[in-house]
């Protein structure tokens, strides 16, 4: 009734389970015949599955911790098993690769069948079954680790008779500062982050990953942690109870303290801005959207391209999110970019792994997409994305459209089909159904959105990790000034030379006319993507030509019309043009200058449209932080700080003043400083308190300034079309009356 | 498949990138229309019309036609000049020539429109200069009634230029300000036919029209002689502005629509009903996908998933709001409500109304279905209720002061809310609050997160906030009662309700004595908290104020020695925060032998506290004595002394049941 060969089923790893859990085994799995040099698994593929040898040796070999070259692990025989590592964590990167040494066969077991199998079948084994394979993964970390070198066969052993798995989410804790020291780590897969608090304060101290042993003194004196560890990201760590770790130290100290990898030196630079603030996310990004703060014009067209381009209404992309500065590979400047909420294409997604359905999957380009035909709308995939990059989106109807049930659902059972879910997930596919790249970036005028890869185009990220992804710096802007001043010379040029005779007027209309179409054919190229980019950096140039046949079409304008202005539609197309072109131009200066000031009163990008509860946020944060304070302190808040805040035109004089928030709150801190003496250092909350009124005036001034940034387009699209339809009516009187 | 608890699913968002671009083209394709209907509305000889009529030709009422024939939209030929001016054919050969050919007339050098100009003299001799749509007076006089018509050279720019020394027009040309234009004395000779009764125009040809040439040269000569600047053309102004302020509106009206689109397709869900009684989760274990999506939309863990189904773990905790069944994908979880109600509680019909007391309501914690959210809604519906039932005849005025309609005994959640509705309503009414505003809320440890379910619930009134702190929700409903002038009275005690539905009487401990109140209905919104119950221990008096049944702000506890007794979800939140404190000793004394209640997020940190000795343990301990250092307890292990600054006793609550009873309010047996 089984076909695998005994050798397999009688193994320490599938021994005791029933007929029903072998066939289910069987059907998920296969048997695989690999002749010899042939790899099972190779170093860094994600891991889903367990083998289990049939017959043949094949030898499983790892870069240890530390080592440039692999070095031989083990050798598994008939009956051993390889790649355990999947069952401690579904989608973990393989440690190490395999090669038969001979011609070899090998059982392939899913890890979430075999649980599954041995679950639902109640076989007493089953944790049995499960505690066998973790201690085997177990053992291939330990002898692949930073350690390795310093243990012996024995040693492993005795290690693995006192370890324990923890698997951790990003953000979990795995010690903290003060608790005593009661383990030894061993990270297993992910990274962890070394930190100290101070005063709630997080600072990163170190990163560590794969290998690295996390052992502080604390563990040689058995006292309390002097750092804490959190995972990153979801992290596999390995907890070796103190006592045989110190007996292993005490016989090879030099290995040890080779191991210890800990860094002790000072916190990385900056790191609440930094890029290295949040390294993991930007460690496992294989495309980031990120955005050039300082060029981004918040016209929205990215998000509003993503909404049209996927048809349904629901942009994949939200102009909202951390900032960051980072340093260019190529050239080493520094840039201030906002990471938009949108997916980064995770080297391996928790999306992906979380999904019941096997719906999300990840294109040999590394593009991770949904497939919706296969959604069932748990919404697992938006849980599991720490960065909320997967939304909940209502399916478009299509009534006749089933899914096909679930072989999970109901084993053995006849298939079914069930009606379609009525909410679908949604992420940013990379516009893979689109020629020419991603939307969003083909969408924008400025050139200041890009997909890139972290670990190729941000210096401090390519360094952190050691990336080996060819260099690729961040993309610049696209020079638009030569364009416009040449067409503003010309346009200088026309309006001197007013057309009086007919042949010259009619030539300049159609000129005029010419231009005007191909200014109002702008709207137009921008919304349907007829201009598409290389995919890594749009390609803007329409954006440009319409700059510059703006202003050449104002030179020509002149010389057409003279500058009297007659009471007929000719006049009012005149007028119509005058106030499209103020518009234009005062939308264009807008753009140029207007970013960099945002940029400078903004810790967060946010939507025009969270300001206002942002404000009301920041003001009951405010009188939170207040409560239970002391009466100086509330004292220095009714006087100074709440006037600051809320002074009519203070985000004027932030603007104006052109410094940065971090300067601004050092400005404030001194004038407390100068009002109180000595006195202001004992206040406690000052510092929080800054900061929060610092942020409730640039919001202030965010709002002001976005809306200057927004509030010319409209005017600016009005006067077009009551242009346009001028231009028509002046076209049929002129042809009429000739 | 790692649990991924508490994380919430990201809302699909259309963000104002997206949404603005509707508005944008409802606000051009506004403007364009505008612009269309203007033209229309506009004579079409005003729109080809190159500037505006001669002044004289205004003034004189000259209609379109007289001079352009049936078609006002093209150029006017000449002839129709000469029914008013009769023919006065030039004396130039050449202009005669062209004129003869036909591609010359009146119009050519006498623009009617934009360029025409000239001077008037005044019947008393005054000169008056004129453009097409504008005069000017200037000194020089003339002979009194001439008008004479100055040729713009742009008129003569189509054969002539100006600028050669040799040509022709420079003899015309006038100098300084009269540069532009040309008086061509010689021009055209007499009418060659006799004028129409020679009356109107007799005085302009006679022997002084070439004084009135020489003055009127002179007069345009003037360098004070210059257009006025409000001679400009104003209609495209109007024309153009209108059609913007068209397009503007729309498009501010547009985006105004769709922002009270959005707000009343979130708003305009069905009101949720209150609910009554216990719903539990059902699960098809065929089905179900071992997801996980209802175990984190739940709010209180009552669902876990084990061998990959979903069961129902802690049917105890069951809000029954069904955040649950919105979660899962498939359908394959449904709430089911019980058949018959639980016990110990009061014993109410389908509309909260207790069977046993007419006219006794019942609302919020004490029906027994817990949450901030579902006392709101209870509050709500019960107010609605109440003021319902009242007759109208016997519905009592705002100002009677001895009786009102509702009487609402606390002001918790359930309790405010009916009050607001009650105010709204228009009902007379009173809240009895033997506290404060939401007590209980306040006694929620410092910034306790009151949770927000992860699904869009219609809002219920101005008393919910999407998520908040519980300083920011009891700052938010001391905003409210006091913005709605809510009749709220603290510290009123109530003691008794006697009497029956349409007049009970309402009997209370106010800070001035005893009082008695008289309502048609009455609200019980007491919630379960009641009275805490005490700590059954020997109390030294010095100590009886350091124990306390509320924790409000651990900050308070800095530094000090605090025991805590009791492991229910409060206890723990109190101890997880007291443990936040900088040099906090935490010593938690609990009767049982292990966690059997509360959920399991605060069983995990307080866990986590206790392993890292934070946090000291003591189960199955008894406190049996308090004196002002000192705490005794006995332990599996023995008496132990523990050193308190104070004793926190959060051993949950008693329903005030004697205020049930006395207002007649049976409970459903247990």
């Amino acid at each position: 009734m089984t076909s695998w060969p005994r050798a397999v089923w009688q193994s320490p790893w599938l021994r005791g389970l029933d007929g029903h859990a072998r066939a289910q085994i069987e059907s998920a799995g296969c048997m695989r015949s690999l002749a010899r040099g042939a790899q099972v698994f190779a170093a860094g593929e994600p891991a889903d599955a367990f083998f289990v040898v049939g017959e043949g040796l094949v030898d499983v070999r790892a870069v240890r911790r530390g080592d440039a070259q692999a070095t031989a692990i083990r050798r598994a025989v008939a009956g051993d098993a390889l790649g355990e590592e999947a069952i401690v964590r579904a989608g973990v990167a393989r440690a190490g690769e395999a090669t038969c040494a001979t011609d070899v066969v090998v059982a392939e077991v899913p890890v979430a069948v075999f649980r599954r199998a041995a679950e639902r079948a109640g076989a007493p084994q089953a944790a049995a079954l499960e505690q066998a394979l973790r201690r085997a993964a177990a053992g291939d970390v330990l002898r692949s680790s930073a350690l390795a070198r310093a243990l012996s066969e024995r040693d492993v052993e005795a290690l693995l008779a006192c370890t324990e798995h923890r698997s951790l989410t990003r953000g979990d804790v795995l010690f903290q500062q003060g608790e005593p020291a009661t383990h030894a780590y061993v990270v297993a897969d992910g990274m962890v982050q070394v930190q100290t608090e101070d005063d709630g304060r997080v600072q990163v101290r170190a990163y560590l990953a794969r290998g690295d042993l996390v052992v502080d003194d604390a563990v040689d004196s058995g006292g309390p942690h002097e750092i804490s560890v959190t995972a990153c990201g979801p992290a596999w760590v390995l907890a070796i109870a103190r006592e045989p770790i110190l007996r292993v130290a005490r016989r090879s100290p030099e290995a040890m303290r080779r191991a210890r990898r800990l860094a002790s030196s000072a916190p990385l630079p900056e790191a609440t801005r930094h890029v290295l603030g949040d390294l993991w996310r930007f460690a496992v990004a294989g495309s980031m959207l990120v955005i050039d703060d300082e060029a981004c014009v918040r016209c929205g067209h990215c998000a509003w391209s993503c909404a049209e381009a996927h048809g349904d209404g629901v942009s994949r992309l939200v102009r909202r999110g951390e900032k960051v500065t980072v340093r260019d590979t190529t050239d080493g400047s520094e840039r201030a970019l906002v990471i938009p909420g949108s997916c980064q294409h995770c080297k391996h997604p928790a999306c992906m792994i979380e999904c019941p359905t096997g719906a999300i999957g990840r294109d040999p380009r590394g593009q991770v997409f949904v497939r919706e035909e296969l959604c069932v709308g748990c919404g697992l995939c938006a849980k599991a994305c720490p960065w909320g990059s997967v939304q909940m989106a209502p399916r478009k109807p299509d009534p006749g459209k089933r899914s096909p049930v679930l072989a999970s659902a109901a084993p053995g059972a006849a298939p079914r089909h069930e009606p379609q879910s009525a909410a679908v997930a949604v992420k940013c596919d990379m516009c893979r159904d689109l020629d020419g790249g991603p939307a969003c970036v083909n969408a924008c005028p400025v050139d200041a959105i890009a997909r890139v890869e972290p670990e190729a185009a941000m210096a401090d990220v390519r360094k952190a990790v050691g990336g080996r992804a060819p260099r690729q710096g961040l993309p610049d802007q696209r020079v638009a000034w030569p364009w416009v001043a040449g067409a503003a010379v010309f346009a200088a040029a026309a309006a001197r030379a007013p057309a009086t005779t007919w042949g010259a007027r009619l030539a300049t209309g159609l000129l005029v006319g010419a231009l005007f179409l191909a200014l109002a054919g702008y709207m137009v190229v921008k919304r349907t993507r007829l201009v598409r980019g290389n995919g890594r950096s749009g390609v803007r140039p329409h954006t440009i030509a319409h700059l510059a046949l703006g202003v050449a079409a104002m030179g020509v304008v002149a010389a057409h019309a003279g500058a009297k202005l007659p009471p007929n539609a000719a006049g009012a197309l005149v007028v119509a043009f005058v106030l499209a072109s103020l518009t234009g131009v005062a939308a264009a200066l807008a753009y140029r200058l207007v970013p960099r000031a945002l940029a400078r009163v903004e810790r967060h990008a946010r939507l025009p449209e969270d300001l206002p509860g942002r404000a009301r946020e920041l003001d009951e944060r405010a009188f939170g932080a207040l409560t239970g304070r002391s009466d100086a302190t509330k004292a220095v808040y009714g006087r100074l700080l709440a006037p600051y805040a809320r002074a009519p035109l203070g985000w004027l004089l932030l603007v104006m003043r052109g410094a940065t928030l971090r300067d601004e709150e050092k400005r404030l801190r001194g004038r407390v400083r100068r009002l109180l003496g000595p006195r202001a250092e004992t206040l406690d909350g000052l510092d929080d308190m800054i900061r929060l009124v610092v942020e409730r005036r640039a919001v202030a001034a965010q709002r002001v300034l976005q809306g200057t940034l927004r509030a010319w387009v409209p005017a600016h699209v009005v006067a077009v079309a009551a242009a346009l339809v001028l231009l028509v009516v002046h076209v049929v009187i002129v042809a009429r009356g000739r | 498949m790692s649990a991924l608890p508490g994380r919430q699913v990201a809302p699909v968002e259309a963000t104002s990138d997206v949404r603005r671009v509707r508005p944008l083209l409802v606000g051009a394709f506004a403007a364009a229309v505008a612009v269309a209907v203007v033209l229309l509305a506009v004579p079409a000889g005003r729109l080809t019309s190159p500037g505006p009529l001669a002044r004289p030709h205004a003034l004189a009422g000259v209609p379109c036609e007289g001079c352009h024939g049936d078609r006002a939209d093209g150029p006017a030929s000449g002839k129709g000049c000469v029914t008013c001016h009769a023919a006065h054919p030039s004396t130039r050969a050449g202009h005669r020539a062209l004129a003869a050919r036909g591609a010359l007339g009146c119009p050519t050098c006498h623009t009617a429109h934009g360029g025409a100009q000239g001077v008037t003299f005044a019947p008393s001799g005054e000169a008056l200069r004129w453009w097409s749509d504008a005069e000017q007076s200037l000194p020089g006089r003339g002979p009194p009634g001439a008008t004479v018509a100055l040729v713009p050279l742009t008129a003569c720019a189509r054969c002539h230029d100006a600028s050669r020394p040799d040509d022709p027009v420079r003899a015309c040309a006038g100098s300084g300000a009269a540069a532009a234009f040309a008086v061509c004395f010689d021009e055209h000779q007499l009418p060659e036919e006799p004028l129409p009764a020679r009356g109107k125009c007799a005085h302009q040809h006679g022997p002084a029209r070439f004084v009135a040439w020489e003055a009127a040269q002179a007069v345009a000569s003037d360098p004070a002689s210059h257009p006025p600047s409000t001679a400009r053309a104003r209609a495209p102004w109007l024309w153009v502005g209108s059609s913007m302020a068209a397009g503007g509106l729309a498009f501010a009206g547009a985006a105004v629509a769709q922002r009270s689109r959005r707000r009343r397709a979130r708003e305009g869900l069905p009101p949720a009903a209150a609910p009554r009684r216990i719903r539990l989760p059902r699960i098809d274990a065929v089905r179900c996908l071992g997801c996980q999506a209802c175990v984190d939309a739940c709010p209180f863990d009552v669902l876990a998933v084990e061998r990959h189904v979903a069961v129902v773990a802690r049917p105890d905790e069951c809000c029954g709001v069904g955040a649950c069944q919105d979660a899962c994908p498939n359908g394959s979880l449904r709430l089911t409500e019980l058949g018959a109600p639980v016990g110990d509680r009061p014993r109410v019909d389908e509309r909260l109304e207790s069977l046993d007391a007419r006219g006794v309501f019942v609302a919020g914690d004490l029906t027994g279905v817990p949450l901030i959210r579902n006392a709101i809604l209870q509050g709500t519906a019960v107010a609605d209720r109440a003021v319902a039932s009242i007759p109208r005849a016997e519905r009592v005025r705002r100002d009677d002061a001895k009786r009102v309609d509702l009487a609402i005994v606390g002001a918790g959640p359930a309790g405010l809310a009916a009050a607001l509705r009650a105010e709204q309503l228009g009902a007379s009414y009173v809240v009895l609050e033997q506290w404060t505003i939401a007590a209980s809320v306040r006694a929620f440890p410092r910034g306790k997160i009151v949770h927000d379910p992860p699904i869009e619930l219609p809002l219920e009134g101005a008393l919910w906030l999407r998520e908040s702190t519980k300083e920011e929700l009891v700052a938010q409903w001391t905003r409210i009662v006091r913005a709605h002038r809510l009749d709220v009275r603290e510290h009123h005690r109530v003691t008794g309700v006697s009497g029956s539905a349409g007049d009970f009487s309402v009997s209370a401990d106010t800070p001035q004595g005893p009082r008695v109140l008289r309502a048609s209905r009455v609200v019980l919104a007491i919630g379960r908290r009641g009275t805490p119950r005490p700590l059954e221990a020997a109390i030294a008096p010095a100590a009886a104020t350091r124990v306390v049944h509320a924790l409000s702000d651990a900050r308070a506890f800095a530094g000090k020695s605090v025991l805590v007794v009791g492991l229910g979800d409060s206890a723990m939140e109190a101890v997880l925060a007291l443990a936040r404190q900088k040099g906090t000793t935490v010593t938690l004394s609990y009767r049982g032998a292990g966690f059997v209640r509360g959920r399991a997020h605060n069983i995990d940190q307080v866990q986590r506290l206790v392993a890292s000795g934070r946090v000291r343990l003591l189960l199955e301990s008894q406190v049996t004595h308090v004196d002002e250092r000192w705490a005794v307890l006995r332990t599996p292990a023995g008496v132990e002394k523990v050193r308190v600054d104070a004793v926190l006793a959060l051993l949950g609550g008693e329903p005030s049941r004697a205020l049930l009873e006395a207002a007649g309010v049976r409970l459903e047996p247990v």
